[in-house]
């Protein structure tokens, strides 16, 4: 499942300057429709690219550096990824808050990291090895389901077997799911089935099926690589009549054992999943918290996550402040993973200026995902700007990521807890070390 | 100043897939990290009894200056050895730093690029790893009832499939094949692809119907059978296991051979245990059956799965995550084997120690199954 696909892609090099606008304009367009981009979201990110672009050229590329832009399509989405080599940036500015002027003064047509964010569904700000990637990520347009009144029937055989599904399956798949479980409690992605099958194509996403002597579907579970080291599981849905538990149960263990025995043998550490009924999988997963969340119109979403690691633990090294040592000795007293704690402290050394926190908006979702890239001695008024401009753009969502395993990380602990975070769940292995989630209160409407 | 370096670029994509296996970290340092006061090894199936005396003895009298002299790069007296044993030539066998290089040897000496090796979903991995970090496909054909399935293994065979490994008895599951199915399977190969039977646990087994191999080599060429002194042996630390096969066969493989890979301390302490008067052998299976019988006693008590075969282990499926019981098991001094990087999620393998470690491991799963 980790063999690297090819990706479809076209690639241009541009030196950072205004008059090459036109330039990458035209490119990221026609690479947009022909990766497969409707025309109205190849516009859309064509107009992000814009924005991006010129913020590029005159507030973080300041001296000509050079830009490389790859479009590449994955499945059911197109991304632009923007990068350039990390020397010589104006690092202030590569937030997505940077803007000459104080948030309250400055022009929204000034900020246009946020405006190129607006018109795509996730933006996101990476820094791999030596270079800075901005990714513009849009998803395909594609019909959504519509379902007749009849429900399919209940699966009631005994026998069951589990197999890769194909495509008219994996549809299938998704119209049983829509019909057996509420609309709130499964991904977007069942709603519109070719979404679904270009997401397996793709390569990222995984799925199997149980499936009856007839071809019957008695469920189905999915699976993506999250991170390096996470897969996050999907399901398992069962498509059982309620009142004959027990082949019901019979196949959900299936299911999941099928997929654990695939991800057993690949780069993955740990797995994570989110699932759609409580009690079941206490036997495979452990339960880690759950995060409430809302939706625009103030509805509160409540998803349990649980994980389970893939070998044996040989432990970590955790560093934290000690504002969150109770937390941290309780989480892992009950998770029981044995882990090294070692503080981290501002002991006053000199520090850069500026800070760069990495913004991953998810627009669908009304979530917004922070990360810190750069220590810097302003975090503090670094991070409330982007708090400003979150509530200002109506996301409720904000979860503050903090990566255990680099310290540097940790160290910004104290000022996320000043600012109204909280620290909710730990995420086993999800970076570096763990990753420690923390978020911000009060979130509700 | 440091040049940078693509190491993306020059390293191939099957090795830039593969994902290298993590070793666990040192006693002291596991004690220290899960804060328990010993530790009982219960996840590498080695022989707690240790060495026999013979092999001891022969440890302990070893010169340092030797240490300065090159190994005999042959093994050239344990090939004697074993040559006067089983009634054949010292030609037919090959020595390496343990079993897992001779898989290697076997792999590199029979397949190219397009070609493939056909064995168990569920077995030692080693055979697969070594496949696929040398770009060649690993067929893994499921169990069946818990064994290495036969009819499926010759059915997925194709034009490019060279080796078939059969791990005889089975880690993890203890299954074997008897002489009858074993002369079948390659009766039905009929000497078009090599058969490699890993017979790193036949020591243990105690079943006359047990395939006496070595003597199947003269009748079969294309069967080759892989030992270990790790187990049963207990030399594991000094890294020593030999393959044995038909003379062309053996001919062959040793073109891919690393010579002087096997110390002179491993191939001293070797000798010993092949002259030694089988006494250490017998107290060892003893100890095994007894424990076994200790623990399957109190495994059935909990009403829990398991299954106990040939070896001196035994597979358990727990009411948890694997993953979780082992954490939860080093913590109070006792480590096992998560069987999910074996396709068996929720099931651990435990290795049959001495009645003080078989305790311990007993305490610490009332333990974690009472909460
Ligand atoms: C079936 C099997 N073959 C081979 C080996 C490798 O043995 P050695 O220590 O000789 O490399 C092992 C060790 O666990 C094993 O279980």
């Amino acid at each position: 499942m980790n063999a690297p696909v090819l990706l479809p892609h076209t690639s241009i090099r541009v030196t950072a300057n205004d008059m090459f606008l036109p330039v990458v304009m035209t490119f990221v367009e026609q690479s947009s429709l022909a990766l497969g981009l409707g025309k109205p979201e190849a516009l859309k990110m064509t107009l992000a690219s814009e924005e991006l672009f010129l913020h590029l050229c005159r507030v973080v590329i300041p001296n000509l550096g050079m830009i490389n832009i790859r479009c590449a399509c994955k499945g059911h989405v197109v991304r632009s990824d923007f990068s350039f080599p990390e020397t010589s940036l104006n690092l202030h500015a590569f937030n997505i808050t940077a803007s000459p002027q104080p948030l309250e003064t400055a022009d929204m047509d000034q900020m246009r990291l946020i405006l190129a964010s607006r018109s795509v569904d996730r933006l996101k700000i990476r820094r791999k090895k030596n270079l800075l990637q901005i990714s513009l990520i849009k998803e395909k347009k594609y019909p959504q389901a519509l379902d007749g009144q009849k429900k399919p029937y209940p699966f009631t055989c005994r026998d069951f077997a589990i197999h890769c599904p194909t495509a008219e399956e994996l549809k299938f798949l998704a119209l049983l799911i829509r019909s057996f479980y509420a609309n709130n409690k499964i991904p977007r992605f069942f709603q519109y089935p070719g979404m679904l099958v270009d997401m397996i194509r793709g390569g990222d996403y995984h799925a199997i099926i149980a499936q009856g002597p007839a071809g019957e579907i008695g469920g189905g579970i999915v699976w993506h690589l999250l991170s390096d080291k996470t897969v996050e599981v999907i399901g398992p849905y069962i498509f059982g009549d309620s009142g004959s538990s027990r082949p019901v149960l019979n196949i959900a263990a299936s299911l999941i054992e099928a997929c654990i025995s695939e991800v057993g043998r690949t780069s993955a550490i740990a797995m994570i999943c989110y699932p759609p009924e409580s009690g079941q999988y206490d036997e495979y997963f452990e339960y880690l918290g759950h995060i409430n969340s809302y939706s625009t119109s103030g509805v509160q979403v409540q998803r349990s996550s649980w994980f389970r690691m893939i070998h044996e633990d040989f432990g970590t090294v955790v560093w934290a402040t000690k504002d969150i040592e109770d937390f941290l000795q309780q989480t892992y007293r009950r998770l029981f993973l044995s882990r090294d704690i070692r503080k981290v402290a501002d002991d006053g050394e000199t520090q850069h200026a500026h800070s760069v926190l990495s913004t991953n908006i998810d627009r669908l979702r009304y979530k917004v995902s922070l990360d810190i890239l750069w220590p810097g001695a302003d975090i503090e008024d670094n991070l409330s700007r982007h708090l400003q401009l979150f509530q200002k753009e109506g996301i409720r969502n904000v979860i503050f990521e903090i990566d255990s395993g680099i310290a540097w990380k940790s160290a910004i602990i104290p000022c996320l807890l000043k600012n109204g975070f909280q620290p909710i769940q730990i995420l086993p292995y999800a970076g570096d070390g763990d990753v420690i989630l923390f978020q911000l209160f009060p979130c509700g409407p | 100043m440091k040049q940078p370096v693509s190491f993306q670029h020059l390293a191939p994509d099957y090795i830039q897939r593969f994902e290298a296996y993590i070793p666990s970290k040192p006693d002291d340092e596991l004690k220290r990290l899960f804060g328990c006061s010993h530790l009982f090894r219960l996840n590498n199936n080695e022989n707690p009894l240790g060495p026999c005396l013979s092999a001891a003895r022969m440890i302990s009298s070893f010169v340092p200056s030797q240490a300065s002299i090159y190994p005999s790069g042959d093994c050239w007296l344990l090939r004697q050895k074993l040559a006067e044993k089983h009634g054949m030539d010292p030609n037919q066998f090959l020595f390496g730093n343990g079993a897992n290089e001779v898989i290697a040897f076997v792999i590199k000496a029979f397949c190219q690029k397009g070609d493939n090796i056909i064995t168990a979903d569920k077995t030692f991995a080693v055979y697969e790893w070594v496949a696929e970090f040398s770009g060649i496909e690993a067929r893994r054909v499921p169990l069946k009832d818990y064994g290495f399935d036969d009819d499926e293994m010759i059915r997925v065979i194709d034009d490019h499939t060279k080796i078939l490994f059969v791990c005889n008895p089975n880690n993890p599951t203890g299954t074997y094949w008897d002489s009858g199915k074993l002369r079948g399977f390659l009766n039905r190969i009929n000497g078009r692809r090599i058969v490699v039977v890993d017979e790193a646990y036949c020591e243990f087994v105690e079943k006359p119907d047990f395939p006496d191999s070595m003597s199947m080599i003269a009748e079969y060429p294309n069967l080759v059978v892989f030992r270990t002194f790790s187990k049963m042996h207990a030399l594991a630390g000094l890294r020593i296991g030999y393959l044995a096969g038909s003379s062309e066969a053996v001919d062959i493989i040793r073109r891919t051979c690393v010579v002087y890979s096997v110390n002179t301390l491993a191939q001293a302490a070797a000798l010993a245990v092949l002259e030694d008067n089988g006494e250490h052998v017998q107290q060892t299976r003893d100890l095994v059956r007894r424990q076994k019988q200790v623990l399957t006693e109190y495994l059935a008590n909990w009403g829990l799965q398991f299954l106990s075969g040939e070896g001196n282990f035994i597979m358990i499926r727990l009411p948890m995550s694997d993953s979780l019981a082992y954490r939860r098991l080093m913590m109070q001094g006792v480590m096992i084997r998560t069987m999910t990087g074996f396709r068996f999620p929720n099931w651990i393998r435990v290795t049959i120690a001495l009645p003080d470690a078989m305790d311990s491991f007993m305490t610490g799963l009332n333990n974690i199954l009472k909460t």
